[in-house]
């Protein structure tokens, strides 16, 4: 039938139901005429229609098997695994030693229980897992019921743990291989197999006589101790992990700590009973059937239903016999009986108690008593027993500690760090940079506490009290072997860290004696007479030492400038991107050549020599910006490793000269949007995830363009739109974004970590338009759309690294310069005319977009001033003055360069603050001045003093 | 946190016509929808059976964030979920002749096993191709046949998925009802 026939067929059939039925078939035959075919093809749509039934009302029709047995696709296979704890990780009273297991269920941890000196098995359940407070309530109880089993041959289940949001069974920690490791190596010995059979039976009496069934028995989760004892495990976790499987995460009982994965939770059902397998309710006669599939494995070295698939497995289990002919001809007759009796698929007709097992296994087992009975076979006696399984359960331990040893060793860690931490400060506000003094105990800060002016303050070793010096908004740089403090006068933050006018004062406090302005760093060397410098002179970050001689110009910016020890190197943060605190760790060597050591650091921040200057320590996230910060070291030949890391970001300050006492503070960064939006009388906290980053406000101030760069985005810039009336934010797609167009259909965003690809996203529907770079070698992050939104303005660097502003069609094109070398824009007036350039020497200039008359110095500005935003008729300028975290905006005239005072914009918690505004970019204001939209970064944390950590 | 992949968002950008989030999020629905499914059969729910249209709740319920998500979404959301639910259920359909057909070994496929009441294999199949019939000369009857059928859609919520008025979805329902009938031969055996 082809459409336009169809279409006039439905549109006929349409008509036709509207009517009453008795009227249709005459409509029918009236509307077809003579088109016989159109009128019986809507007569039989007709019948059909009232017939009222069709197969689509027995549909939907499927159930959960069928989905699940869907033939696999790559992407269902895959379980979401967690990170996992490291050493020293604390939930509740126990602290983590080592993980020894994972699956999806969660990670098995060897833990330290600090209270009782012991070392216990944590359970940990996977982080995604959220539960509510009935489930919480019910897998504590579970776990109490459980811990009151108390038998030999039970791994005890000591209690549950809640912290930090992370739960966790404490459980008795066995060391022993189990007795999937021991099948592994084949089939055991009948006396051996009836032994730990015997054991097994007598755990589950224990637990069925208290009536709990342990669900999941299967040989991974039987243990043999050195000794030759029984430890069955998980006993009834199967039913506290289902509590939890109402979480949404797939929390499958039937999975061994060892094995990761979906494919490990589908590859065990090869001890589940039929009534298991078909779901039906279960008794304690689901475990005879288990614990005979686990003898039957024991005496033949293979399972009794192991299928190739899981569904082959199933079918086994609920159709075939087990192939008897496999028990070894040995195996006595009343065995064999035993075990048919245990597995028959009718759980009625199945032997009812497993006590009924013991007993016949305990005469079996007795020689003596009644040799006769067991038709043949020769047992040894019990003491044999106990030592030939010794031996077994002692080779396959050795075996397995070996494994585990060389796993250990090449993770590189085979020393459990267990360092100890002294809390040095404990309030709110904001630390702002800590160093040791030479003797390695005096610990010397500067901090914002709330309520007070920032100062730096002096923790002697005699002292618990820090004591402030009375240097006011100043923050430390470092500590001469003398004692003297090079310290930043009023200080300002550049992503936590002091920018400053660097100056000398003594560690007892007094006048400082200023040295240069506009310092981002410093250090003194080993001897105390020099200094090496991070200035920021003419647009460009430079490390100098002495004070004035140029060592390295970095193309970006660089931080945490330390001298070795020995004073033979400088070690820095290498962050390549203007405002990007990612990046390398690098030193300068002896020869005055940059040497990368570790590369491809999403954040980097803190860096200290070790002790005896080998290694560079350093503390970084390689995922994400926000999230943990680790820390980690380097040696000067780039071999890596991971020292210490625990939740939340980590800095390093400063590391004692002798390696004992590593100084760090342990917090949160966050980055939050505050917005007016337009006719609002109220400011709207809008921030996303843990790294909102304004790019742009519409001109009418209802639409946000933002950026999302830390944890919450794995450390990859994702752009959204969010209206301002606090609507929800839509992902427009990877990249840092630029601009919004003026009619908000488009968002300009560079999209890759180098700055080279300029991309159109649209706001709305679309495909994501790639622009054409030209000469361009790297985007500067700034970009303007023309008024008539025809062209775009951007700012790049070419492979000459002639720094200017081109202007590109954008319908196509490469970008054009239209600026000298030199001037790179800020701001477009509104009216398309006007350029707000910044030069090399970071003076402001006025552009004239045509080129026609030469760029005029802005006028009346002061250093410091950060350009904002032009006023809708283009005579002022919207300007952020120069202060510390605060964002007070004025409007300067450009033509008198008169300026007055506008806003002050307040984030929420200045105390914590640790950044507002420093990137003109995510201060936004639109040209009337009636909406605007910032970010501001906040860091909360304390000052610790570790001790121990190698 | 293991950071989620943001269904919602995903979501929200196929809604504007991002044909590239609609690929992210298909295997991620389809992962979803085994995962519950597998998690069911080893519950402990004696006899459970899920339609198939209420795991597409469920996993709906789990994957997308309810307080960040209109009803615009909502309804996009249970239109991927259609789409994924008529493979999944084709792809069985098949295997599950396929083995009927056998060779030569008998097989219990895992929804006999289960007690769970198969599939009529064939009227899927014959559904589907049905379907793609339909699809060929009204693409909107077949898409609202599956949202309905698959997804389980209320004739607002597929009226939405398929940007028409409610009345004109409900006409077009009725439509590929009839049409449908009358191809796979059932309108006259009630």
């Amino acid at each position: 039938m082809t459409d336009q026939r169809w279409q006039r067929t439905k549109a006929l059939f349409q008509a036709a139901v509207e009517r009453p039925p008795s009227e249709r078939a005459a409509f029918v035959a009236a509307a077809a005429g003579d088109d016989h075919e159109l009128r019986r093809e809507v007569e039989a749509l007709l019948a059909s229609d009232a017939a009222g039934r069709s197969v689509l009302d027995c549909l939907p029709l499927a159930g959960a098997a069928a989905i699940a047995a869907a033939s696999s696709d790559p992407a269902g296979d895959e379980t979401p695994l967690q990170t996992a704890l490291k050493p020293g990780y604390r939930i509740g009273p126990y602290e983590v030693v080592t993980l020894i297991g994972a699956g999806a269920m969660g990670q098995v941890y060897r833990a330290r229980d600090t209270r009782l000196n012991r070392d216990v098995a944590l359970k940990v359940l996977p982080e995604v897992v959220e539960l509510d407070s009935d489930q919480m309530a019910r897998l504590k109880r579970e776990a109490q019921m459980l811990a009151a089993l108390n038998h030999p041959n039970i791994a005890a289940i000591y209690g549950f743990e809640e912290s930090h949001g992370r739960h966790a069974l404490v459980l008795e920690l066995v060391d022993g291989p189990t007795i999937a490791d021991l099948v592994a190596r084949g089939p055991m010995a009948l006396a051996d197999a009836v032994g730990l059979a015997r054991q097994i039976a007598d755990a589950l009496e224990a637990a069925h006589d208290k009536g709990i069934i342990h669900r999941d028995l299967k040989p991974a989760n039987i243990k043999v101790t050195g000794t030759g004892v029984v430890k069955v495990l998980d006993f009834g976790l199967a039913k506290v992990w289902d509590g939890a499987a109402e979480a949404p995460f797939p929390a499958s009982p039937t999975l061994t700590a060892t094995a990761l994965g979906e494919r490990a939770i589908l590859g065990t059902p090869a001890y589940m009973s039929p009534e298991q397998a078909r779901g039906r309710p279960l008794d304690k006669r689901t475990d005879i059937w288990s614990f005979a599939c686990v003898l039957f494995e024991m005496l033949t070295g293979r399972t009794a239903f192991g299928g190739e698939t899981i569904s082959d497995t199933i079918a086994r289990v609920l159709e075939r016999e087990v192939d008897w002919d496999a028990l070894p001809a040995s195996c006595p007759p009343r065995l064999r009986d035993l075990l048919r009796r245990c597995l028959r698929k009718e759980s009625n007709r199945r032997l009812r108690d497993i006590g009924d097992a013991r007993l016949e296994l305990d005469e079996m087992g007795a020689p003596a008593a009644k040799g006769g009975d067991v038709g043949g076979a020769t047992l040894t006696n019990q003491a044999i027993v106990r030592s030939r399984l010794f031996q077994l359960v002692a080779a396959v331990a050795v075996v397995s500690l070996a494994m585990a040893a060389v796993a250990l060793m090449s993770r590189g860690d085979a020393q459990v760090a267990q360092p100890t931490f002294r809390q040095l400060t404990f309030r709110h506000g904001s630390l702002r940079g800590a160093r040791l003094a030479r003797d390695g105990l005096t610990t010397v800060y500067s901090a914002a506490w709330i309520g007070m002016p920032q100062d730096v303050y002096v923790i002697r070793p005699e002292s618990v009290q820090s004591g402030a010096i009375g240097v006011l908004q100043a923050g430390i740089f470092s500590v001469s072997p003398k004692g003297d403090l090079a310290v930043a006068l009023g200080c300002r933050l550049n992503w936590g860290e002091c920018i400053g006018t660097l100056a000398q004062v003594p560690i007892t406090g007094g006048v400082p004696r200023e040295l240069v302005k506009d310092v981002h760093g410093a250090d003194w060397s080993p001897d105390g007479q020099s200094l090496v410098v991070v200035s920021f002179a003419g647009g460009r970050y430079r490390l100098e030492h002495p004070i004035g001689k140029v060592l390295y110009e970095p193309s970006g910016w660089i931080t945490y400038a330390r001298m070795a020890p020995k004073g033979e190197r400088i070690a820095f943060l290498d962050h390549p991107r203007l405002g990007d605190i990612g990046g390398a760790v690098a030193i300068l060597d002896p020869g005055g050549k940059k040497v990368t050591l570790s590369s491809g650091w999403k954040a980097l921040q803190g860096l200290a020599w070790s002790g005896t200057g080998n290694e560079i320590w350093f503390t970084g996230s390689r995922t994400g910006k926000g999230g943990s910060s680790a820390l980690h070291a380097v040696t000067l030949d780039g071999r890596e490793r991971l020292v210490f890391s625990s939740p939340g970001t980590l800095k390093l300050h400063d590391i004692s000269s002798d390696g004992q006492h590593v100084l760090l503070t342990r917090g949160t960064t966050r980055g939050g949007v505050i917005s007016l939006g337009s006719g609002s009388a109220k400011e709207r906290e809008l921030s996303w995830l843990d790294y909102s980053t304004v790019a742009d406000l519409s001109a009418d101030g209802k639409m946000l363009l933002f950026y999302e760069w830390g944890e919450g985005v794995a450390g990859k810039p994702t752009v959204f739109i969010r209206g301002t009336d606090g609507s929800d934010a839509i992902r427009l797609g990877e990249g840092r974004p630029l601009a919004l167009s003026r009619d908000r259909q488009w968002a300009l965003a560079v999209q890759d970590d180098a700055s080279t690809q300029l991309v159109l996203l649209p706001t709305r529907t679309g495909d994501v338009r790639p622009l054409p770079r030209g000469p361009i070698a790297e985007y500067l992050d700034w970009a303007a759309w023309s008024p008539d939104l025809r062209r775009i303005y951007v700012a790049g660097r070419d492979a000459s690294d002639s720094r200017r502003t081109y202007v590109q069609d954008v319908e196509g094109g490469d970008p054009r310069p239209i600026t000298r070398d030199g001037f790179v824009g800020l701001l477009l007036s509104p009216d398309g005319q006007t350029l707000a350039t910044v030069d090399r020497y970071g003076e402001y200039y006025l552009y004239p977009v045509d080129g026609k008359s030469d760029p005029r110095p802005l006028p009346g500005y002061v250093d410091g001033d950060v350009l904002l935003q032009w006023s809708a008729d283009a005579r002022f300028l919207f300007i952020r003055e120069a202060g510390n975290l605060m964002l007070r905006i004025y409007r300067l005239d450009v033509s008198s360069g008169a300026r007055e005072f506008w806003k002050e914009l307040v984030p929420p918690d200045p105390t914590v603050l640790v950044d507002i505004g420093s990137d003109p970019g995510q201060v936004r204001i639109t040209p009337d001045g009636k909406s605007y939209a910032f970010t501001y970064w906040t860091f909360e944390g304390e000052l610790y003093v570790a001790q121990g950590m190698k | 946190m293991a950071s989620r992949p943001d269904v919602t968002a995903l979501l929200t950008e196929w809604g504007r016509g991002n044909t590239n989030a609609l690929n992210e999020l298909l295997p991620l629905v389809y992962a979803e929808l085994r995962r519950i499914a597998t998690r069911r059969l080893r519950g402990e729910r004696p006899g459970h059976t899920l339609q198939a249209t209420a795991l597409v709740h469920e996993v709906y319920l789990r994957l997308i964030d309810q307080r960040n998500v209109d009803w615009r979404s909502r309804a996009h959301f249970f239109g991927v979920a259609a789409q994924v639910m008529r493979r999944i259920l084709v792809d069985h359909a098949r295997s599950h002749n396929a083995s009927k057909r056998g060779d030569g070994l008998p097989r219990v496929s895992i929804d006999e096993a289960m007690e769970v009441p198969a599939p009529d294999g064939i009227a899927v199949l014959a559904l589907d191709r049905a379907l793609d019939r339909l699809a060929g000369m009204d693409e909107d009857l077949a898409r609202i046949v599956e949202l309905r059928a698959f997804g389980g859609l209320t004739i607002e919520e597929a009226a939405c998925v398929l940007d028409v008025s409610p009345s004109t979805a409900k006409r077009e329902w009725r439509t590929a009802k009839a049409w449908l009938g009358r191809e796979l031969g059932l309108d006259s055996h009630p």
